[in-house]
Formats: structure tokens, C-alpha cells, sequence
């Protein structure tokens, strides 16, 4: 062992701007010749890539193993990460920059710590006894936010001693094994003969990595315990959300954009960081005088001596802001958050960086299924899959999967609907560059495209909080052959059934779980299950539907007739008569009520016509009632338009309604004419022009030539248009062709 | 039980309410003896200090701070913080949410002297911001020093200290701007002398609002940024809110009480409750949606029904505050617009209250009132 040899451990906190300051400040003070940094030594082959100009942070080190699908980590680096310089340096040096820890290839074997028997984080101990109440700013306010001092290093190593003196580690298998094999590896480049060697770890370690205290021979069984499986490992593009959201090896930041601004601008923060938000709330609108920026540094600066610090926080600093540029109005500061906390900045990686297996195991895919060619086409193709043959039927299932992942880059023609009993899709075809970014990010969620799929849509469901979406989610899920997803959406959709009271989600939920139990090719495995589930969403939806006719909002009430239509679609699919009889009984005490929205009024009033359910005369009546008199001009209107959005053919062929609404229109007085107007022009603009034109004919008929003048409109068919009009346009222009 | 009849206790106090300075004296005074950090200039306490008092707190000493505001402690450090600047401080707010309560014990805090006010309202004229005239002597030796009567604002200017503006914004609009140099330039013109009143520093402006009424004489832009504006919320939990109302009705109400009557701690709890769930639209559980009437119903309302109350119940019951005494005045409160919110009281009444095993007696006593 070469004893002259100098080696130094710069404890850091991952992420840490200042901890990064202070150790660039360090190493080109002392000149390294060999950087060892706590990444796992299997991810050596990545970072030997690191100088690469291409990378741009924030990235992820990614090792996985092509193996044991399903395992991965991603070590997240910023550009303030203490070890993304300290290997960036060594590249600039041409000095080599080692992963010392302990290779993820047997980190991975090891137990995990149950959560419940979980250290207490050794920070928050002293950080509670400081009086802080919050890890993360005690830190921040002692280490990140005080300029770059050198001497910072030798009073955090002392501080971790105690610490560690306090906890007890033994019983932590892991960092017993993570650290001895830390040290072999410093004891390692020690042999090699370099004479300055920086060792860059977290803080917490430094205390483990003082070789003088540990026993090599020890250690070398210690790690020789576990055989490492192989693995491989590459850089992917990594964005601020995910560093703030992810959690794992080298863990996040709550505040990523925070951070890069103390490391960018150091003393200057606060006037950087209210400049950009007074920017930030002019974006969206709001009068923010110049004036105003130096008062609100003026009082972070207040608020921060109040509080015993030497300089605002970002709590500080958002209060401050508060008061003085958005005149205590909270959600002005809300609605930029996210970019002042976490920001919207995202890595790179260039081509040259090997794929990540996500990657490759969608182009594998791609080529089974015969769609390389598409792939590799920027146009529109037109893909016509018949699902009995293999192939076709693993393109079917690849662009399902891939929606789901939501890369949509394959898009179900005619209406997004199999259609009905065949065997055949029809979609259209198109990549996009922005799905190559996607695909990238999507390896977060696994290392395969059925893998990414269900964890990823299980995520997103968890998340939200409608019910309908994740109905959807199920029903692309079967035919993406995703069993066991499916059947966890399942689950998550019987635990919230019983909460939701919307009733339009209620409803939007229903049918796509209608369809895949009634004529879905794919039998689902959880058929039992949703038969249930929509057992219960029908008894949710007919104890409130009564209520959530009435009071309803403009919008709401256009939405609401279509649902319904689909609702008794729904329950005709299930074949479920009694059902559907207490569904319109409902809607026939709906619609005599007062409450009921005039829109939604008139939809009814055509729907249970329609349906049968009123005959020709208790129509009319019930039109009558409406019309007659002198109702509110506005309500009438709307209910007229609720009544005849869509409706052709009812207007043209019951005479009786005809001269119902004939004789309201030509009753309307003058001066309410032109309110009912615009709602009127709107329920007729949906018509088609051959209807229009028979309106207009009726009209005439019935109110005698010359009273009625009628110009018919000059507009062309859509056929017309698109097969003639080129030609014209080719005859007028022959020389633009 | 025994008939208390209670009577106020014409000993206790000298005038029905004394300032927050006399009150709270002892405590001021301990903390100034112990107040070690740096005062800015004419400032009583050092801006820990003043925290302290508003928070409460022990002192090295052993002297107890009592605690003025039950709340968030960044509310007040950003109304101190922004009596360290340049700027003034605009407290905004529903009623009944401690503004008047909050500034004018920064006042008492900061200056030693909450009493110069100025209560805005839709009559208020330039001149009581600025100065008048003692017309006698005007007439009499023409425009000089003596013939001018001093606003309290020229008070304030001319000792550096804190002046108070109650509802800043129901003054009209043209007497508001003529805050604007005094804020910004710290001077106070007076032409007909040739002079000018120079503001000392620790000169500063409170000012209160009623976020409600913003629109009735909304601030212009320029004099807006004359201002920080720190919102005052609505008490953040349940238990909060009750110790609001207990200090409140223990200090305003039992204090001038001769004979020790006992804080109707229940009643003060299934009010506030009643109050914040209808306040809120949802129940404390957060299993209902509820409806929300147009009143406030804010702690400042809790506390006037509870002392309504305690007072029927004391001169023309039992002197045990039952739900009897209460009821008129929950009602009172909530229904604010009869004909929008007696369904949503009722409705509140029949399902929410009904619901409630332990508040059988607050139900029949409200479903009698009607």
C-alpha cells in the first residue's frame, strides 16, 4: 500500500448547491488526481461517458439488469449536483472518476428495510433539537445557503460523527456492506498508486469511509458475502418534476429550481429570484409595478432577520411576494409555483448513448409486428389490422400499449371503436418526434413496453381523482392484453364507487365497462368483478340522478341529454328492463319539476318522445305548457334549443310541434327578438343545409309566397367542395400548379 | 342550581374599554426590562419582541406574554416585517377575522400608543388625515403655527410613530390619494404656513379593510403599492377557533362579572362548529357538502351570540348558559337574507344537527325557534 498517498472525503448532501460551491471550490484548490464519487461501481460504463458535451443535466444514471426485467435505479443528477461536477472536473482534469459504492447488481439482493422498522432519519434529530421542525431547511439554512467555505468540510465531518455515534448501524446490513465496499475501493486506487485522492459522498458516510477505523480483511469478506448479477447501464434525459417527485438512490429535492437558482446566482438569490416572479406573474396577467421588486426584497430581508436567518428562504421570499406584489391574493403565487419551486428544465442525451432497454424493447416489438416502415416514415400510413392473424394482432397490441403509455402514436379511426363483432382496426399511423422524448421518460416506469404500461397507468389512477378516465384506462387495457392491469383498475374503481358523488362521472364510467363486458373480443378475466362493479355504479347513479338533474350550470346542462341518451344505451346493453324503467320514470318527475335547467328541459321532452315513453299528445301538452302564455323569454329560447339541437326530423315531421314553435317565434315582441336570437341561430346552425332548405320550404308553404322572403344560402356540400373546387382552382391557376 | 344573578362589578374597571397599552402594561414592561435584540429607531421593542407580544411567550425572567393572536405566527411576522420597510401595511380580511384586534397591538407594541385612529368612513374629509384650522384664532392672527389643529397622522409623522386607519377603503377615493406623499415622500405639506411636518422614522401607517366591501372605494394602483398587503384568515381548525372565542368571551364578557362564572366550554365548542361547517359548506368530518348561507359567520359573530347568550341566561334564566339561550342567536346569524337562507338553515337544522346524538337539545331548542 502506497502510504504517502493523500486521500480526502468531502461529505456532501446530494444535490446540495452549496455543498457543490464548496467542493468545486475545493478541488481546484487541491488538485485531485483520481475522484471517486458514491455511485454504484456498476454504473462505471455510464459515467466513463460523462464527458460527453451532449449530456445536459438533469439526467439519470440508469443501471438495470436485461435479465431480471422489472429492476432498475436511476441516480438522479443536476447540474448542481455536488457529484455531476466533481465528475464533470475530472473529465476537464483528464483525471479518472470512479463509482466506489457498492454495485447495484448486489444492493438490489439485499432486504429491504421495512418501513415500520425504519431508522429515525439521524438529521431530523439534530435539526428537531435546532428547533426545526423540517430536515430540509435546517440543512438548507446551515450548509446550502452560506457561501462557498472550504472550511465547511471538517465541521460537517465532525457534526456526522456525532451523529453517527448516536445511531446505531449495525443493524443495517446495507450501508454495513455499501461502506466497506467504499473503502476497498479507496484502499484500491491507494494501491494504484495515486497520491491525491477526493472521495465525494454523502454526509452522512464520511464518518463509515475513515479507513483508519476498519480492517481490510474484514471488509473483504464482508462484501464477498453476495455475488453481483450482471447489469448494464446508460443515460436518460431526466426532467425537474421527476427530481422533485422521485424518491431512491441519491433521493430528490423538493425544490429543484430553487436550488439551481442558489447555486447559479449566490448572493444574489432574492433580487433573481423576485425579478423572476414578478416576470412570472406578468405572464399571467397581472400588474406587477417595477417598484414593486425592490420592496419585496426589502422585505424577505425583514422577515429573514425576524427569523434569525442570514438570508431569506423560499418560505421567506414567497411571503414577501405575497404582501407586496400580489396584495395577499395566494393564488396569483400558486399559479407559478411549480416553475418558481420545481421548473420546467429537462436533460438531453445525444445519440451516441446507448439505448435504454424501454428502447430497445419497443423497436424489437416494432419489427415483430412489420411496422418498421411506418415507423421510419414521417407521413400519414394507414394501417387496416385483421386481429386472427399474429402479427397484426401484436401491432394491435403494441399502439394500444403505447396509448396508454400516451404515445399515441397509432390513432383508432372510425370513432375509436372496433367495430362491433369483427375482427378487424383500423387506425392511422404517424411518429412524432416528441414520442422518441416520451418513450425516453417512460422507461422511469420499466424496463419493457407491457411493464412501463401497467405501472405507469396504475400511477396515473392512483392519481386521479374521476372515475371515468380510469374506465377508459380498463377498457384500453384489455385490448392492450394487459390482464393483470386491468384487474387492478378494477379494484381501484370498486374502492371508489362508493365515494363519488358526480353523476356525469358516474355515468362516463359506466359504459366503457358496459362495453367490455358485453362485446369486448377480449373476454376480460375480472368479468365477475365488473359485472358487480356495474351493478353498483347503476345503483349510484339511479339513487342520485333525480337530484343531479336540477340546479344545473349552462355547460352541465349540454352535456347532461347526451349522457342520458347514452345511459339508456348503456342499460339496453345490459338488457336490463327494470333498470331502465325506473331511469325514465325519473326523468318524467324530472322534467315537471321546477328546477330543472330549460336546455335540459327540452332534451327531455324529445327524448322521452322518442323513446316511446310519451305519446304524441302528452308531448304537446307538456310543449304547450312551455311555450304558452307569456313565459321568460330567455327560459323558452333555451328550452326550444334543448328541444331541437340535432333534431331534424322531428321539427319536419310532427306538424303539431311545427306549429307549436311556429306560433311562439312569430309571438315573440319585438324587443325580445333580438335575445332569443343568438340561442336560436345557434340550435339551428348544427342542421344540415338539405334540412335548412325544407325549413325554409315549409315556412313558405305555410305563411303564403311574398310574405316570407327567403335568400337560400350559398353553401357547399362538402363532397361538392372538396372534388370540385380543385378542380376550378387548377383551371383558374394553371400556372401555380 | 343557584339564581346567579349577576351583576357588573362596578370596581373592575374604570372605563369599559381601556387601550391595549393599559391593559397589557405589565407585559410591555417586562419586555422592554429583557428585550436584548436592536430596536429600530423609535421603536419600543426590538421586532422579536414585538413578535413575543403578539404570540405570546415566557420571557428569561419567568413573566408569562400572554398570546394576542391564536393563529399562523407568519401572518404577524409579515405584518412586523413590513413595518420595517418603507412600505405600510394593509391588513385585509372578512370581518371579524382580528384585524382592528391585530393592529392595534402592533400599535401598542411598536409605538407604546394605540390611540391614534383614524376610522375611515364614506364622510371622512381630507382634512382629518391632514390638519384643520381652529377658525377662532385664524380669524384672529391669520395662518400661524398655533391656528393649525394637527391630524393624528401629523402626530404620528412628527414622533415617528404607528397611525392606525380603520377601513381603509369605505373613505372616498380623492381623500385616500392624499395619503400618497405622506407615504411615499414621509412629508406632509403645509402651504399656508410655507412649511412642511418631515416624518421621523418609525413613522408607519396600519391600515384595515374588509375584503368584502373591497369594491366599494377600491385603492388606486399608485397608492396600492404604498402598501403591503397581508390577508388575515379565517382560523384554521376547530380547536383554534374555539380558543379564540373562549379567550375573547372569558376577557370581554366573565372579566366584568363580579361573581366567577365558568366558561360554557361546550356551548362555545358545538357553536363554532355549527358556524364553521356552514362557513365552510361541508361538515367537520368533511362527509357532507353543505350549503352555504351569506353571512360571514365568522369567530367575531361566535363570540357576540355566545355573550347574548350568557347575558339572557344570566338576567332571565338560570345563569347556565342551555341551548335555549343560544338559539335565537345562531339563527340570527346565520339567516342574514331570509329568503335565500332559512332553507339552507333549515335544511342544515334537519340533517346535520338531527344527525347528532349529543346535540338532541341544541335541535329541539332550534327547531323551536322559528
Amino acid at each position: 500500500m502506497n502510504l504517502s498517498s493523500d486521500l480526502r472525503i468531502f461529505g456532501i448532501r446530494h444535490h446540495g448547491p452549496g455543498s457543490a460551491r464548496r467542493l468545486l471550490e475545493a478541488l481546484h484548490h487541491w488538485k485531485p488526481d483520481c475522484i471517486l464519487i458514491e455511485c454504484p461501481a456498476d454504473g462505471q460504463a455510464a459515467l466513463d461517458l460523462i464527458g460527453d458535451p451532449g449530456l445536459v443535466p438533469p439526467l439519470a444514471l440508469l443501471i438495470y439488469s436485461p435479465q431480471r426485467p422489472g429492476n432498475a435505479a436511476h441516480l438522479p443528477f443536476a447540474r448542481f449536483s455536488p457529484e455531476w461536477l466533481a465528475a464533470r472536473y475530472a473529465t476537464s482534469r483528464k483525471v479518472p472518476v470512479i463509482a466506489m459504492d457498492l454495485p447495484w447488481g448486489i444492493q438490489d439482493q439485499l432486504p429491504d428495510q421495512i418501513p415500520g422498522q425504519r431508522r429515525k432519519d439521524p438529521f431530523a434529530i439534530v435539526a428537531t433539537h435546532m428547533g426545526y421542525t423540517d430536515t430540509e431547511r435546517w440543512w438548507e439554512y446551515y450548509f446550502e445557503q452560506v457561501h462557498g467555505d472550504e472550511d465547511l468540510f471538517p465541521a460537517i465531518a465532525g457534526l456526522m460523527s456525532e451523529i453517527r455515534n448516536e445511531m446505531d448501524d449495525a443493524d443495517d446490513p446495507e450501508l454495513q456492506m455499501r461502506e466497506a465496499w467504499m473503502r476497498r475501493t479507496m484502499r484500491e486506487y491507494q494501491a494504484r498508486g495515486y497520491q491525491r485522492i477526493a472521495v465525494v459522498c454523502g454526509a452522512y458516510h464520511v464518518p463509515g469511509l475513515n479507513l483508519k477505523d476498519f480492517d481490510a480483511v474484514t471488509d473483504q469478506a464482508l462484501v464477498q458475502q453476495v455475488a453481483a448479477f450482471p447489469t448494464a447501464s446508460t443515460w436518460v434525459p431526466w426532467t425537474y418534476h421527476n427530481l422533485a417527485t422521485q424518491s431512491g438512490y441519491g433521493a430528490g429535492v423538493l425544490s429543484p429550481a430553487w436550488y439551481d437558482l442558489l447555486f447559479e446566482h449566490r448572493d444574489r438569490t432574492t433580487i433573481h429570484w423576485m425579478t423572476r416572479t414578478a416576470q412570472l406573474l406578468r405572464s399571467k396577467d397581472h400588474t406587477v409595478p417595477p417598484a414593486s421588486v425592490p420592496a419585496s426584497v426589502e422585505m424577505a430581508e425583514a422577515l429573514a432577520t425576524l427569523r434569525n436567518m442570514h438570508q431569506p428562504g423560499f418560505v421567506e421570499l414567497e411571503e414577501a411576494a405575497l404582501a407586496t406584489m400580489a396584495h395577499g391574493d395566494l393564488s396569483w403565487l400558486e399559479v407559478i409555483r411549480d416553475k418558481n419551486l420545481i421548473g420546467d428544465r429537462m436533460g438531453k442525451v445525444p445519440d451516441t448513448i446507448p439505448q435504454t432497454p424501454l428502447q430497445e424493447d419497443f423497436h424489437t416489438t416494432v419489427r415483430s409486428a412489420r411496422l418498421k416502415r411506418a415507423l421510419e416514415t414521417p407521413e400519414k400510413v394507414l394501417l387496416d389490422l385483421d386481429l386472427r392473424k399474429k402479427t397484426n394482432a401484436l401491432a394491435s397490441i403494441l399502439l394500444h400499449r403505447l396509448i396508454l403509455l400516451n404515445l399515441p402514436w397509432g390513432v383508432l379511426r372510425s370513432a375509436g371503436d372496433r367495430v362491433k363483432g369483427s375482427f378487424r382496426e383500423r387506425w392511422t399511423l404517424q411518429w412524432k418526434k416528441l414520442f422518441g422524448m416520451r418513450l425516453l421518460e417512460a422507461g422511469l416506469w420499466g424496463l419493457t413496453l407491457p411493464e412501463a404500461a401497467h405501472r405507469y397507468t396504475i400511477h396515473r389512477a392512483e392519481e386521479t381523482v374521476d372515475m371515468a378516465p380510469v374506465s377508459q384506462w380498463l377498457r384500453e387495457c384489455l385490448s392492450a392484453d394487459l390482464p393483470h392491469t386491468s384487474a387492478r383498475l378494477a379494484q381501484i374503481l370498486m374502492a371508489r364507487v362508493a365515494e363519488s358523488v358526480d353523476i356525469l362521472d358516474l355515468m362516463k364510467t359506466l359504459t366503457p365497462l358496459v362495453y367490455v363486458t358485453q362485446y369486448g373480443e377480449r373476454k376480460p378475466a375480472v368479468q365477475e368483478e365488473l359485472l358487480t362493479l356495474i351493478d353498483r355504479l347503476m345503483i349510484r347513479i339511479r339513487v342520485g340522478l333525480a337530484s343531479s338533474l336540477l340546479g344545473l350550470s349552462d355547460e352541465q346542462a349540454m352535456e347532461m341529454p347526451g349522457r342520458i341518451r347514452q345511459l339508456t344505451v348503456d342499460m339496453q346493453l345490459l338488457k336490463d328492463q327494470e333498470e331502465k324503467k325506473n331511469i325514465f320514470q325519473i326523468l318524467v318527475n324530472a322534467i315537471e319539476s321546477d328546477g330543472i335547467h330549460p336546455y335540459l328541459g327540452g332534451a327531455l321532452a324529445r327524448f322521452l318522445l322518442e323513446e316511446g315513453i310519451w305519446t304524441s299528445d302528452q308531448f304537446v301538452r307538456h310543449l304547450r305548457e312551455q311555450l304558452q302564455g307569456e313565459p321568460d323569454m330567455m327560459k323558452a329560447s333555451s328550452w326550444c334549443s334543448g328541444l331541437l339541437t340535432g333534431s331534424e326530423a322531428l321539427l319536419l315531421h310532427q306538424p303539431d310541434l311545427w306549429q307549436a314553435i311556429d306560433a311562439w317565434v312569430a309571438a315573440i315582441p319585438e324587443a325580445s327578438f333580438t335575445t332569443v336570437l343568438p340561442i336560436l341561430r345557434r340550435t339551428f346552425t348544427g342542421y344540415s343545409v338539405g334540412s335548412k332548405r325544407q325549413i325554409a320550404i315549409l315556412i313558405k308553404q305555410r305563411r303564403g309566397a311574398g310574405s316570407t322572403r327567403i335568400s337560400e344560402p350559398f353553401i357547399l356540400e362538402d363532397a361538392f367542395r372538396d372534388t370540385v373546387l380543385p378542380v376550378l382552382h387548377r383551371w383558374i391557376f394553371p400556372s401555380k400548379v | 342550581m343557584a339564581n346567579k344573578k349577576a351583576v357588573l362589578d362596578p370596581s373592575s374597571t374604570h372605563v369599559l374599554r381601556p387601550p391595549a397599552e393599559d391593559v397589557f402594561r405589565h407585559e410591555l414592561d417586562a419586555l422592554v426590562a429583557s428585550d436584548k435584540g436592536y430596536r429600530p429607531p423609535q421603536w419600543r421593542l426590538s421586532p422579536g419582541a414585538v413578535r413575543t407580544y403578539l404570540m405570546g411567550g415566557t420571557l428569561a425572567d419567568g413573566t408569562i406574554i400572554s398570546a394576542k393572536y391564536i393563529g399562523q405566527p407568519r401572518i404577524i411576522e409579515a405584518a412586523i416585517a413590513t413595518l420595517l420597510t418603507d412600505r405600510a401595511l394593509l391588513l385585509l380580511g372578512v370581518p371579524g377575522t382580528a384585524k382592528t384586534w391585530v393592529a392595534e397591538h402592533l400599535a401598542a407594541a411598536i409605538s407604546g400608543n394605540s390611540t391614534r385612529l383614524i376610522q375611515g368612513t364614506s364622510g371622512l374629509a381630507e382634512e382629518s388625515l391632514r390638519y384643520s384650522w381652529n377658525y377662532a384664532r385664524l380669524l384672529q392672527d391669520g395662518p400661524v403655527q398655533e391656528a393649525l389643529v394637527p391630524s393624528p397622522v401629523y402626530h404620528a409623522m412628527e414622533q415617528g410613530a404607528i397611525i392606525r386607519v380603520e377601513e381603509l377603503t369605505r373613505i372616498p377615493s380623492d381623500v385616500q390619494d392624499s395619503l400618497i406623499t405622506i407615504l411615499s415622500e414621509k412629508i406632509l405639506p403645509v402651504p399656508e404656513l410655507n412649511t412642511r411636518v418631515q416624518a421621523l422614522p418609525g413613522f408607519n401607517l396600519i391600515a384595515t379593510a374588509n375584503d368584502r366591501d373591497r369594491g366599494i372605494n377600491d385603492l388606486s394602483s399608485a397608492l396600492r403599492r404604498r402598501f403591503n398587503t397581508v390577508v388575515m384568515p379565517m382560523p384554521s381548525s376547530l380547536k383554534e377557533e374555539v380558543q379564540i372565542v373562549q379567550d375573547r368571551v372569558r376577557a370581554d364578557f366573565l372579566h366584568t362579572m363580579k361573581e366567577e362564572i365558568p366558561l360554557p366550554v361546550r356551548e362555545i365548542e358545538r357553536l363554532v362548529t355549527v358556524f364553521r361547517e356552514l362557513r365552510q359548506g361541508r361538515t367537520e368530518d368533511q362527509q357532507e357538502k353543505l350549503k352555504r348561507p351569506s353571512a360571514t359567520l365568522s369567530a367575531a359573530e361566535a363570540i357576540s351570540v355566545i355573550n347574548q347568550g350568557l347575558a339572557m341566561s344570566l338576567y332571565f334564566g338560570d345563569g347556565t348558559l342551555s341551548a335555549h339561550d343560544l338559539a335565537p342567536g345562531i339563527r340570527q346569524a346565520v339567516i342574514k337574507d331570509p329568503a335565500a337562507d332559512t332553507e339552507i338553515w333549515q335544511e342544515y337544522r334537519d340533517t346535520v344537527m338531527k344527525g347528532r346524538k349529543e346535540w338532541a337539545d341544541l335541535y329541539e331548542a332550534c327547531r323551536l325557534e322559528f
